[in-house]
């Protein structure tokens, strides 16, 4: 089916019509206009359903038409839950229903409506979690009929990035009061910026649908006037399409516009968002063709789309007469104005409405909507006189209509002002929330500071931006005064809910819930504010309580007898709106470090890994064999000469003459004795003496260490030292060189006489002895050279400025291809040093190793009156509880292999873990490190560890504690304990 | 995001920073048990005016800030070396630390 | 007209040296340190750098100073100090960057040749040291971002104001960007807005793909050393 109900011109601001755009809703093809959102361009084409609810599967329209409640959400391909009421219709955009079974116009859950009444508040929490394991088989079924929307897991990931803004005033809301507020910024000087941040797709706010006068005409001239005043100031910048999602601290704010987050950073905020219409409660007040006025008319004033043919207008406040002026100059017929307010109102709107020969019924209110038979649309309207609070005459009149327009108050848009920690009391005499308290530097101007005359909103806005740009540092003449009257009296009607005994009486729209609704969940207990919400869901929907929260709070206050103040409000957090995932995740920037050898690696087939920042190569040439692959590269390395990449190890320069002094109070072992010309072991505790980082320390100065620190533990060392040392005021510099050098380590029997064909030092065993380090040229470039080892052989590391690591690399390769050089990787030399013995820092320690129970008592300065965690040391060592010890597994390579962080098993308690585990091929064993209690550490005992069913080949093994296997404490280190290799 | 007065680099986003603890005096090497764990372990939690330690990350830049921790507000920030003036030594076992 | 050279034929080299030669760079040797002097395009370079380019200028020399008298030591061997945050150009041409009290980075300008850092290396001995070098050639790589869309292309990836009338000629920022400590120096080339960022050598290629991304929507493009010299006239 298909309509016109395009009403002519002037209505229809924002639509062209002469560019027709086709589209498709619900698979048929629909034609708008360009500017048409999804709403409008439906309901010109005579579509008011867009939806189904949440619980009952209503058919539900737009009500607000401006997105305010989770009616108008609908699927656009891969994206779901789109506002239909603000997306703007693309050609060939192609629109479907959410929630909905089978169609939209019959959906098969509509049934669900019938069984409301077994249906009540809090039904999943009371209904399916018995028996036990209920919910299981309820879940996922319960899941596909609740979901708004559908998620397309392979939808491709889209662009999304961020940019940062910065704004002297930052104005959110491009109405009236934000434009003037702009205005009056921006005119201070011409070097303040102000940023104007608009969510519609151009600026005006209400003078693009309100109707301020009889004659229909002061909405138009202000808004010529100041959209072409705010145009023209060079020094605003306009952001339409664009939603400020919060508000945090020092006025940084998500303004998204886009697939595009703006991060702007302004020194004052003009708060100009408006308001919410709020939705009169009265049976079947959720139809297709119940409006909310300011719908009514943005449909009309906006979008040129006829409401409907005839109308019966619920009313409290002068919005209602100026909706329904509006709708008689656009050939609706107003069947009636149901006042909820007993005496006629005394302004030249209602005057106006009286002349069109309107009936206006006093002290009345709109009781119930009669249906159409499948509830898509409205009959009737029954109209009763008020009795009271809540309460109507049982004798009423029908009016047939097709719209029920309702006008009977507003909700302050100030979640900007709440995130802002600003207060907001409700105020008896207006039942409105009033601003009492505003956060520094923010102003708020228009009806979300409760003023709604339009020159009272003008002058509100000129006063907020003259005062915002005050804020900012720029103060320009006095204050522009305010008129006193905001209008605000009767703009909202303290009750507008009218319960019905036969319900669907909607309070909130997306959660399906009724004025029973919130009433049992307060006579069940959940009394409190909070507690309502969350048993209910009261404003826990996709509209954030917009069009809900006001009419909850005075519900849940009545049925508490107390004030809607003493009730209080639920605390409002970021975002304002709904934001998608990828507009927070933006560039998604990951930082990654590669060495000046990386490439190198890649061409020689290495699987890179990543440590901390850095790749490094894991193993070279793994193919299908991984393991092989890293046992080659071990073997060539005992026998031969293996090259790696170690340009990811960390490095500090300390210098001064004090340097001596900061390496002994810095880490746990002597250094002021050490000669210049040889390298010493470094290990560094915490205050607590839990072991942090370590390395080796090189001397190749009185003055001056060059010490090495762990890939990822460098950063942490270097912040360390520089806070010691700005409390020690020492003598000495700390400079963070890791970045400067590459390095890589030569090691195996042949290491030396591949290094000797490179540099004239001279390498023997007597001229450069094992710890000994040097500087020296080798292939050319200058380098430092250490002849220090992880892996267990002999072994030269040397560190040449990064710029030249590949040329390095290259000539250490080419010296070394007639001997059988090979690269070896990450995995090989964590093997390597396995079978030496060496920790690797934060895999075989953890967040809470000391030094004694690393067995590395010999590196613990005895003497010293301190170095950090020397305290601390000395207190543990009499709590020892557990020590790190080497052990070996029976049965060689076909032994079964605990992983690391499986658990030492001790009459059935946990008594350790293991932190290592390899299958060495040097010694045809398995050899691992292992946490054990003290009375399991002596060498010749032995423990047992439970292992997962995974590492039991072709047998399926129970997660029990009978998986045990048992390994025996060997002393350290597995291999060459005479330390003879690497010596030599 | 809270902008942090960095007195080397001026106003910044506090994600350029890292806390570093309330400013607090290193005990005598010498102290008894309960001082030295009540030093390393218990935060002092204080519900007003503290001094602590802010790096700020680009340029590894420890400096002294007082917030007040009912409001967040940070009241001044200044050099460590306003606070800390003099060399600290640690002579012999049984000498107090030298700072204050 | 030298042979044409390839970064491999010299020992140093930018870690983006392969990204250059991807990108059509034919290289110049500036002190033994391969740096690209075009893309082939010369007109097409001049104009970027003007509206938007980014150059490799790792090549030119650096270097560092630190130390808790730092100021004492560099001003008797005749450097010209700023503030700290602030650089002043000497009269050699080399840039001197107050990074802190007790910090200089001296960068070279376009023309490679320092003879204050040359100066500085001469005189530096451990002996009686109140500061001690910094090794910036090797620490740092260095990119050139010119034009004026710099400030709004970075506005994508740091969070300083960095535009011209919010941050003024030789100032310094040392941020974040891209996630990434960096240092960020406003030098102009003549009229031309500029950005010297310098950064962790290891980091370029990652620093470069996330320029490269935040510049494409305003046509910005990788220049060669030439083009940044032109634009100094």
């Amino acid at each position: 089916m298909s309509a016109n109900n395009r009403l002519p011109s002037p209505r229809g601001l924002l639509v062209d019509r002469n560019e027709p755009v086709e589209f498709t809703f619900d698979g048929k093809k629909r034609v708008g206009l360009k500017g048409d959102t999804i709403t409008s361009a439906l309901w010109a084409d005579g579509v008011k359903t867009l939806s189904r609810s949440f619980k009952y599967h209503r058919p539900r329209a737009t009500l607000s038409a401006a997105g305010h409640d989770a009616n108008s959400l609908v699927q656009i391909g891969d994206e779901p839950s789109v506002v239909a009421d603000s997306r703007v219709i693309e050609p060939g955009m192609v629109v479907e229903a959410q929630n909905v079974v089978g169609s939209l116009d019959h959906d098969r859950a509509q049934m669900l409506d019938k069984f409301g009444k077994f249906m009540p508040v809090g039904f999943y929490y009371k209904t399916f979690f018995r028996p036990k394991g209920a919910w299981k088989y309820w879940e996922p079924i319960i899941r596909r009929m609740a979901g708004l929307g559908k998620i397309d897991l392979d939808a491709p990931h889209g662009y999304f990035d961020k940019q940062y803004l910065w704004a002297d005033v930052c104005v959110v809301g491009g109405g009236p009061a934000g434009m003037s507020a702009a205005l009056e910024a921006a005119e201070t000087t011409d070097d303040i910026e102000v940023i104007l941040v608009e969510e519609n797709p151009e600026i005006g706010g209400s003078l693009t649908y309100a109707r301020f006068d009889a004659e229909g005409k002061r909405a138009a001239a202000e808004r010529e006037n100041l959209i072409s005043a705010v145009r023209a100031k060079s020094n605003i910048r306009i952001l339409e399409g664009a939603y400020c999602n919060g508000w945090f601290t020092d006025h940084f704010l998500p303004v998204i516009q886009g697939n595009r987050m703006f991060k702007l950073r302004a020194k004052a905020v003009v708060v100009a968002t408006g308001s919410y219409e709020q939705p009169l409660v009265f049976r079947n007040n959720d139809l297709p063709g119940v409006l909310y006025g300011s719908a009514a008319q943005r449909l009309m004033n906006r979008y040129g789309a006829k409401p409907g043919e005839r109308a019966v207008v619920a009313t409290s406040n002068a919005d209602g007469y100026a909706t329904a002026l509006d709708l008689i100059e656009s050939g609706v017929e107003v069947a009636c104005i149901a006042d909820l307010n007993a005496e006629r109102p005394r302004h030249d709107l209602a005057d106006a409405v009286a002349d069109h020969g309107v009936p206006i019924s006093l002290g009345a209110t709109v009781y119930e909507a009669i249906g159409k038979p499948h509830l898509n649309g409205i009959e009737s309207a029954r109209v009763a006189k008020i009795v009271g609070e809540g309460r109507v005459a049982d004798r009423h009149d029908v009016f047939d209509c097709d719209t029920i327009i309702s006008s009977i108050g507003w909700q302050p848009t100030a979640n900007l002002i709440w995130h802002a920690g600003g207060k907001t009391p409700y105020n008896d005499a207006t039942s409105m929330f009033d601003i009492a308290e505003m956060p520094d530097g923010m102003h708020a101007a228009g009806s979300v500071a409760g003023c709604f005359l339009i020159d009272t909103v003008i002058e509100q806005g000129r006063a907020a931006g003259w005062s915002a740009a005050k804020d900012a540092g720029f103060s320009k003449g006095t204050m522009p005064s305010v008129r006193n009257d905001k209008g605000e009296m009767g703009q909202n009607h303290p009750w507008p809910m009218f319960e019905h005994a036969k319900g669907k009486d909607f309070i909130d729209f997306d959660e399906d819930l009724q004025i029973h609704d919130l009433n049992n969940a307060v006579a069940e207990g959940y009394a409190h504010i909070e507690l309502m919400k969350r048993f209910s869901t009261c404003g826990m929907g996709p509209s954030q309580g917009r069009h809900s929260w006001l009419n909850a709070i005075r519900l849940n206050a009545k049925a508490n007898g107390l004030s809607v103040n003493e009730a209080g409000m639920t605390t409002q957090r970021p975002p304002y709106t709904a934001e998608k995932i990828g507009v927070l995740a933006g560039r998604s920037f990951e930082p990654k470090r590669m060495t000046s050898m990386h490439h190198r690696h890649a061409e020689a087939g290495a699987a890179m890994m990543l440590a901390g920042l850095w790749y490094r190569p894991e193993v070279y040439g793994a193919g299908s064999d991984r393991v092989a692959a890293i046992h080659g590269e071990a073997r060539n390395v005992r026998e031969n000469v293996g090259l790696i990449d170690v340009s990811t190890l960390g490095g500090l320069e300390i210098r001064g003459p004090d340097a001596a002094e900061m390496m002994e109070r810095m880490y746990t072992w002597a250094y002021k004795k050490q000669q210049v010309g040889r390298a010493r072991y470094t290990l560094m505790t915490d205050m607590t003496g839990v072991i942090t980082d370590d390395g080796v320390a090189c001397r190749f100065d009185d003055n001056h260490f060059y010490v090495t620190a762990t890939t990822s533990g460098v950063d942490g060392v270097y912040k360390e030292m520089l806070f010691w040392n700005a409390q020690w005021r020492l003598k000495v510099d700390v400079t963070n060189v890791t970045g400067a050098y590459s390095g890589v380590n030569i090691a195996g029997p042949k290491s030396r006489e591949v290094l000797a064909k490179l540099t004239d030092e001279d390498v023997s065993a007597e001229g450069f002895p094992y710890m000994g380090v040097r500087m020296a040229t080798v292939a050319g470039i200058p380098c430092r050279m250490l002849r220090v080892g992880f892996v267990g052989e002999l072994g030269f590391e040397i560190h040449c400025p990064a710029h030249s690591g590949e040329a390095l690399w290259d000539a250490i390769m080419e010296a070394g291809a007639e001997h059988g050089i090979k690269p070896f990787g990450v995995e090989c030399q964590r093997l390597l040093r396995l079978e030496k013995g060496h920790i690797i820092v934060s895999q075989d320690t953890d967040g809470l190793t000391n030094p004694l129970e690393a067995d590395m008592d010999w590196a613990l300065a005895k003497k010293r009156p301190f170095y950090i965690g020397k305290r601390s040391i000395d207190i543990r060592r009499e709590h020892l509880d557990r020590k790190l010890v080497g052990f070996e597994l029976e049965g060689g390579e076909a032994a079964t292999l605990p992983k690391e962080c499986h658990l030492v098993i001790k009459d059935g308690d946990i008594a350790g873990r293991v932190t290592s585990c390899s299958f060495s091929p040097t010694l045809g064993k398995a050899i691992g490190l292992a946490y054990v209690e003290l009375d399991q550490a002596e060498p010749g005992s032995s423990f047992q560890v439970r292992i997962d069913s995974g590492h039991v080949s072709g047998r399926k093994v129970k997660m029990d504690l009978d998986n045990l296997v048992t390994c025996k404490v060997v002393p350290l280190p597995f291999y060459d304990p005479e330390n003879a290799r690497q010596e030599m | 995001m809270k902008i942090m007065p960095c007195p080397l680099n001026g106003e910044r986003n506090i994600s350029e920073f890292a806390y570093g603890g309330e400013v607090l005096d290193l005990p005598a090497p010498d102290c008894d048990d309960e001082t030295w764990i009540d030093f390393v372990y218990l935060e002092n939690n204080t519900a007003g005016v503290v001094r602590e330690w802010w790096y700020h990350t680009p340029t590894a830049y420890w400096f002294i800030a007082e917030r007040d921790t009912r409001t967040d507000e940070i009241l001044k920030t200044y050099p460590a070396n306003e606070v800390f003036k003099d060399r600290v030594d640690f002579a012999a076992p049984e000498a107090p630390a030298a700072k204050e | 007209m030298p042979d044409a050279i390839s970064p491999t034929d010299l020992v140093r080299r930018s870690n983006l040296y392969r990204v250059s030669t991807g990108l059509g760079a034919s290289w110049a040797d500036v002190n033994g340190f391969a740096c690209p002097a075009d893309y082939g395009d010369a007109a097409g370079e001049a104009s970027a750098a003007a509206h938007l380019g980014i150059a490799d200028l790792t090549a030119l020399p650096r270097a560092g100073y630190k130390g808790w008298d730092m100021a004492g030591w560099t001003a008797s061997q005749g450097v010209d100090l700023p503030d700290p945050n602030q650089a002043r150009p000497q009269s050699d041409g080399t840039l001197a960057c107050r990074l802190s009290g007790g910090e200089l980075l001296l960068l070279s300008d376009d023309g490679a040749a320092s003879a204050t850092i040359d100066k500085l290396a001469d005189a530096w001995t451990m002996e009686d040291a109140v500061c001690y070098p910094v090794p910036r050639s090797d620490t740092n790589a260095r990119i050139a971002i010119t034009g004026a869309s710099v400030p709004h292309m970075m506005a994508k990836m740091c969070g300083i104001d960095l535009r011209a009338h919010r941050f003024d000629n030789h100032r310094i920022a040392q941020t974040s960007v891209a996630r990434m400590n960096a240092i960020l120096i406003r030098n102009d080339r003549g009229d031309t807005y500029a950005l010297d960022m310098v950064l962790d050598s290891a980091s370029i290629v990652y620093m470069w793909e996330c320029l490269t991304d935040a510049m494409a929507e305003f046509d910005g493009r990788a220049v060669g050393l030439d083009a940044v010299r032109a634009l100094a006239g």
